[in-house]
């Protein structure tokens, strides 16, 4: 039975990526030091999240199915601490939370569960859930996903799951619900909050260091899975492609060619243009809804690792509107697009070439081993049974005897 | 007992009184609950009182129901409103404002619960081959054309074979539309009917399940075009193959039912393993479906312009593209008298309605559990 299982439920945003990143490259070092990360493959942990949750996503779900239990048994059956990761598990009702708290032996009188939020003030997170929409296909402008999240009844997709996965004191309560007559008490809570821009690049890392308990192991750090960030002329032009590429574009083709191409490897490294950022209009509405937030998570009492004060994000010092951009820079950017575009397709081309080549190489192998006379018998005795019925069942008898066909299926 | 507390009891003994009724008609007397854990979530217990309306759940099946997931993106469990909330989170809600849908997150989950555990029928072995084997493929329209391969397989006539013929097989292109959507929403999983059709219209495009003269090149390209043959009325496929078979028509499914269906195919992913799910729907749910009344599935008014369109230029492309069509080409135009199937353009046909699936939803629950009662007389 795990002593301790420190269970990372969000949020979106916040750095998870890259721990979750780390901690899986380092998982034999990890548990030379009583440390399990039980994933056999990195997104192990949203699969059980979606199977915890009852979520369907995109016909990943089927490969979830019983995950959450199968992670529970192997942190169960460890004994040390064991780390569960995923920023979806946010939005874990009470009921969805009991039931993943009971299977991790909280309140079995041996195991210690931590509950651990990483948090980042709202003035970053709104314009980056945004941005992750628009990655995600979403054609929503940021004026319609900024009235959304306002609306009071958060009956729409977008409200509900941002609220859900956002809402810190509101998270922390399901999940403490979720603990039932157990109870889980305020220093089991861990708030780690991402620091304000301008601070030391590794902050956020000690951070997670010190919460984890990672101090003092030579952790391989190097990670490609960070997520990268597009500017207001870059969003803008994404979603233009979503609006005209949705009822056209296949799932496999805008993840490959949109996103991967288009927005990770082109538009991402594009860094002049102006940064997405919280309207004006909006900031003492956030600002407001922050201020109560920290009152709220003070009064508690919870642990945390940085300050409640990066939660009060500062007034963005410009800001530029990305549903009315600089045209011009939006033309900049297409063109980037366009030219990256072409590039790949010159290497498909390239590769298609090289394939034909191999292809007319094999075509010459083919017709010198015709040339053998043991073929070419063979090939008049196959032209000779396909003439009548009786060949052909000699053939059908051949092709089930063989245990494999090669006829047409 | 708080007036929540009440009313989940009230739920739980059959009642179907409103929870603003029950509210008002009760002074609180209780503290409000100390476990919101242990509390349903104003979905669950809607869905509770709409069951209760609609028959007798068994006891089993209301613990169900109160613990049932809100599977899929949306709203988490919802307080009732009037009474003490926390300061945080989704506003409280009166449960009879829930839009269907919400109602419907917690009725899908259980039923595609049902699909996963009842299961399949053993499907019957197939005959050896014959001696006599015809030599066919045949594709086209899905819905017509996998159940009669099914059934020529299970009679000794398997697909494939040197020098096989494919025969596409189609109908009007308004019910090869329907087709379509209805295999994808068991299958794939889809968006809404009629919105589906409007992002086809928009892309000017058909669905390749119901793009006849697509395949038909997709075909041509590996076998040449004098081995690519169109049917245009699955009718005639037996006489062309030369089997003395009735082949099956697939099942007609009210568009109430069909919609029932799209909305759980997804969720069956969510219990059962990779690639067990188009079994599921299609052998183990949609025959249990196909018993359900109601008007089938059509192309709605705003949409027939556009479908006639697309049926003219798949008629000209017929007639003209050189491959071999068995049956009257004009069939693919659809109107009146054109096919008998139900479905189809020119014969009744609607679009699902919220209200009449939530009705089928909370009905074809209480059918499957044996010892719940549809529409019984017993009310709390």
């Amino acid at each position: 039975m795990a002593e301790r299982v420190l269970l990372h439920v969000g949020t979106p945003k916040t750095g998870t990526t890259y721990l979750q990143d780390v901690c899986f490259r380092n998982r034999p070092l990890l548990e030379e030091h009583r440390i399990l990360y039980p994933a056999e493959r990195f997104d192990a942990h949203f699969l059980a999240a979606l199977d915890l949750m009852r979520l369907p996503w995109g016909g990943l779900e089927e490969q979830a199915v019983g995950a959450w239990d199968r992670l529970a048994a192997q942190v169960r059956a460890f004994d040390g601490t064991a780390i569960i990761s995923h920023e979806i598990l946010a939005r874990a009702t009470p009921a969805q939370a009991r039931r993943a708290l009971a299977s991790l032996g909280h309140g079995d009188g041996t195991t210690e569960v931590h509950l651990i939020l990483s948090v980042r003030d709202l003035v970053r997170q709104i314009p980056a859930e945004w941005q992750e929409n628009v990655k995600h296909r979403t054609t929503t402008s940021y004026a319609d996903f900024l009235a959304e999240l306002r609306e009071p009844s958060r009956s729409g997709l977008i409200g509900s799951w941002f609220w859900a996965v956002q809402e810190l004191p509101d998270i922390v309560d399901r999940w403490r619900a979720g603990a039932g007559d157990h109870g889980l008490p305020a220093d089991r809570v861990h708030l780690v909050t991402v620091p304000p821009p301008g601070s030391p690049r590794d902050l956020l890392w000690e951070r997670f260091v010190e919460t984890f308990g990672l101090g003092g192991i030579d952790l391989d750090l190097g990670t490609d899975r960070a997520n990268v960030s597009l500017g207001v002329p870059e969003t803008y032009l994404l979603r233009q492609v979503n609006l005209r590429a949705n009822d056209q574009v296949e799932p496999e083709d805008y993840r490959e060619l949109v996103r991967e191409v288009l927005a990770h490897r082109t538009l991402s490294a594009r860094s002049g243009s102006p940064r997405l950022a919280l309207p004006p209009s909006a900031f003492d509405w956030v600002s407001t809804l922050t201020d109560d937030w920290v009152e709220e998570l003070s009064s508690q009492g919870y642990d945390v690792v940085g300050s409640l004060a990066d939660l009060s994000g500062a007034r963005p010092a410009a800001y530029a509107d990305p549903d009315a951009p600089d045209l011009t820079q939006v033309v900049d950017a297409a063109a980037t697009s366009i030219v990256a575009l072409v590039n790949d397709v010159g290497r498909w081309r390239a590769n298609e070439a090289r394939l034909h080549a191999e292809i007319a190489d094999l075509h010459g192998q083919l017709s010198r081993a015709r040339m053998n006379p043991a073929y070419r018998f063979k090939e008049r005795l196959y032209r000779v049974l396909t003439k009548g019925r009786t060949g052909q069942r000699v053939l059908d008898a051949y092709y089930r005897a063989r245990g494999s066909s090669s006829r047409l299926a | 007992m708080s007036r929540a507390s009440a009313w989940v009891a009230h739920l739980r003994g059959g009642g179907i009184t409103p929870w603003r009724a029950f509210r008002d008609g009760m002074p609180d007397t209780g503290p409000p609950p100390t476990d919101p854990a242990g509390v349903p979530g104003a979905q669950q217990l809607e869905a509770l009182r709409r069951l209760n309306q609609a028959g007798r759940p068994s006891p089993a099946l209301v613990e169900r129901v109160l613990s049932g997931d809100l599977v899929g993106r949306g709203r988490g469990d919802l307080g009732l409103a009037g009474e003490a909330q926390p300061h945080f989170g989704t506003p409280p809600v009166d449960p009879a404002d829930l839009p269907v849908n919400e109602l419907l997150r917690v009725l899908t989950g259980l039923l595609a619960e049902d699909v996963v555990r009842v299961g399949v029928p053993p499907r019957p072995a197939d005959q050896r081959p014959r001696f006599r084997r015809v030599r066919y493929r045949l594709g086209g329209d899905p819905w017509l054309a996998v159940p009669m391969r099914a059934e020529l397989t299970r009679h000794g006539f398997p697909p494939g074979g040197g020098r096989a013929v494919t025969y596409l097989v189609g109908r009007d292109l308004g019910g090869m539309l329907v087709d379509a959507w209805t295999r994808r929403s068991l299958t794939d999983g889809a968006a809404g009917w009629e919105t589906w059709l409007t992002k086809l219209r928009r892309a000017d495009r058909l669905p390749p399940r119901a793009d006849l003269m697509r395949q038909a090149r997709w075909w041509e390209r590996r076998v040449g075009p004098q081995n690519v043959r169109i049917v245009t009325d699955a009718a005639l496929v037996p006489t062309i193959l030369g089997v003395d078979l009735a082949l099956p028509q697939p099942p007609v499914l009210a568009a109430d039912a069909l919609d029932l269906a799209r909305r759980v195919s997804p969720l069956v992913g969510l219990f059962a393993g990779p690639g067990q799910r188009e079994e599921l729907m299609l052998r183990g749910l949609v025959p249990r479906l196909a018993r359900t009344d109601g008007l089938p599935l059509a192309v709605p008014e705003r949409f027939r312009q556009w479908v006639e369109r697309r049926a003219r230029l798949v008629y000209e492309e017929l007639t003209g593209c050189g491959y071999a069509v068995l049956g009257d080409p004009a069939l693919v135009l659809g109107g009146p008298g054109t096919s008998d199937r139900p479905g189809s353009a020119g014969g009744p046909g609607t679009s699902p309605s919220e209200q009449a699936v939530l009705g089928l939803a909370l009905r074809t629950l209480l059918e499957n559990d044996p010892h719940s009662h549809v529409e019984g007389a017993w009310r709390g």
